[in-house]
């Protein structure tokens, strides 16, 4: 199960609201490369996972991404908060707002509602933890694109925590490959299956 | 355990709890796996990373890790650089 | 006085996260014993601060805190709101 801690894994605190950078971040929420499909990724495929370490890491790191998806879901409702009518309009938050007045809604920076098909549960070890190191480094190009999109710096700093995070979980992807690589061939089979 | 090619210090195993543990002072201590041995075609291979020191707890989460070895800030082309506060 | 609640809570945070670092780094390399007793310890010094700021500041944890009377696990500020949460730039 899950307990809930009644705080962030890292402060958002953004004192000026910017609808704009709203739209743009909200992908990190709700997008092909965001924190709930990050999230449901990996919880979905630990069930299926090999040896002890990866079906850890798969468990934690998934569980580290729903703390992102709060710091992200933080970061777009601050930005729109207190925000006028007017400057709703001039930024381009209009189709937004008129959906899902300032609710956070898991959504793309394109507007797309989030989907599944952002994600594989492939039941083959390798073939999965290959899929979680590319997620990973495509959370970090988009925190990248958000970060040259971004000039405030209490937007900038949780961006520059949430990219770091995604090197770290790819090491720790990496060397759960090797450890599930040398299983398998230690065993000589290429099956999944739970031992 | 052969996944770990390189093992740390001995001696780091006794530190007390002190403001500056996390700076454990160590001899030579590489972070990271050095040679890959058993390598196939067709198979992606990371380095382990090796814990040799940890950054003070306020300063990691500032950086988004505890690991020197894994911490590679992002250098913005758009923008002007401003002074990184731990560098 | 919420002063002194943000800097405890940037505290705790800060511990907080690196056992979350080191967790993941144990995941991976089990047998690592200086990685083990760093993260038991800071597990240990985390606790600590854990009780003290529940003690000041009401309850974490959900299901897991006891409360004092009125239930306070319900008051504000929540963590997704700017007056909960510390500065952790600029001033270190
Ligand atoms: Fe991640």
């Amino acid at each position: 199960m899950w307990i809930y801690e009644k705080k962030l894994e890292y402060p958002v605190k953004i004192k000026n609201p910017n609808p704009k950078m709203a739209k743009y971040i909200i992908t990190q929420y709700g997008g092909p490369d965001g924190e709930l499909a990050a999230s449901l990724r990996y919880l979905s495929q630990r069930f299926s996972m090999v040896t002890p370490q990866a079906r850890a890491t798969l468990n934690d790191i998934g569980t580290e991404e729903l703390a992102h998806l709060e710091i992200v879901g933080s970061m777009v409702r601050q930005l729109m908060d207190d925000v006028s009518i007017e400057e709703i309009k001039e930024s381009d938050l209009g189709a937004y707002y008129a959906d899902h007045d300032k609710a956070v809604y898991p959504i793309s920076a394109a507007g797309n509602p989030f989907t599944a098909a952002y994600i594989q549960s492939k039941g083959d070890p390798v073939t999965d933890l290959y899929e979680d190191m590319a997620a990973e480094q495509k959370a970090r190009s988009t925190y990248e694109w958000l970060i040259n999109l971004a000039d405030d710096p209490d937007v900038i700093e949780p961006l520059k925590f949430l990219r770091a995070r995604e090197v770290v979980h790819f090491q720790r992807f990496g060397e759960a490959l090797r450890i599930v690589q040398d299983k398998l061939a230690e065993k000589k089979f290429y099956v999944k299956k739970p031992e | 355990m052969p996944y770990n090619v390189i093992t740390t210090d001995t001696n780091m195993s006794q530190i007390q709890p002190m403001p500056n543990e996390y700076y454990a002072p160590t001899g030579y201590c590489i972070p990271q796996e050095t040679v890959l041995t058993n390598v196939k075609l067709a198979n992606a291979y990371v380095p382990f990373q090796n814990l040799c020191t940890t950054f003070p707890p306020v300063e990691s989460l500032s950086r988004g890790t505890a690991f020197p070895e894994l911490y590679s800030p992002y250098r913005s082309p758009d923008k002007p650089m401003k002074t990184p506060r731990y560098e | 006085m919420d002063k002194n609640r943000q800097k405890l809570l940037k505290q705790l945070s800060a511990l907080d996260f690196m056992a979350v670092d080191l967790n993941l780094y144990l995941d991976t390399h089990p047998y690592d014993r200086d990685a083990l007793l760093r993260y038991n310890s800071i597990v240990m010094q985390a606790n600590a601060l854990r009780s003290y700021y529940e003690r000041m500041y009401g309850p974490l944890y959900s299901f897991r805190s006891t409360s004092d009377y009125p239930w306070r696990w319900i008051n504000n500020p929540w963590p997704w709101e700017y007056e909960f949460n510390f500065k952790l730039a600029g001033e270190e």
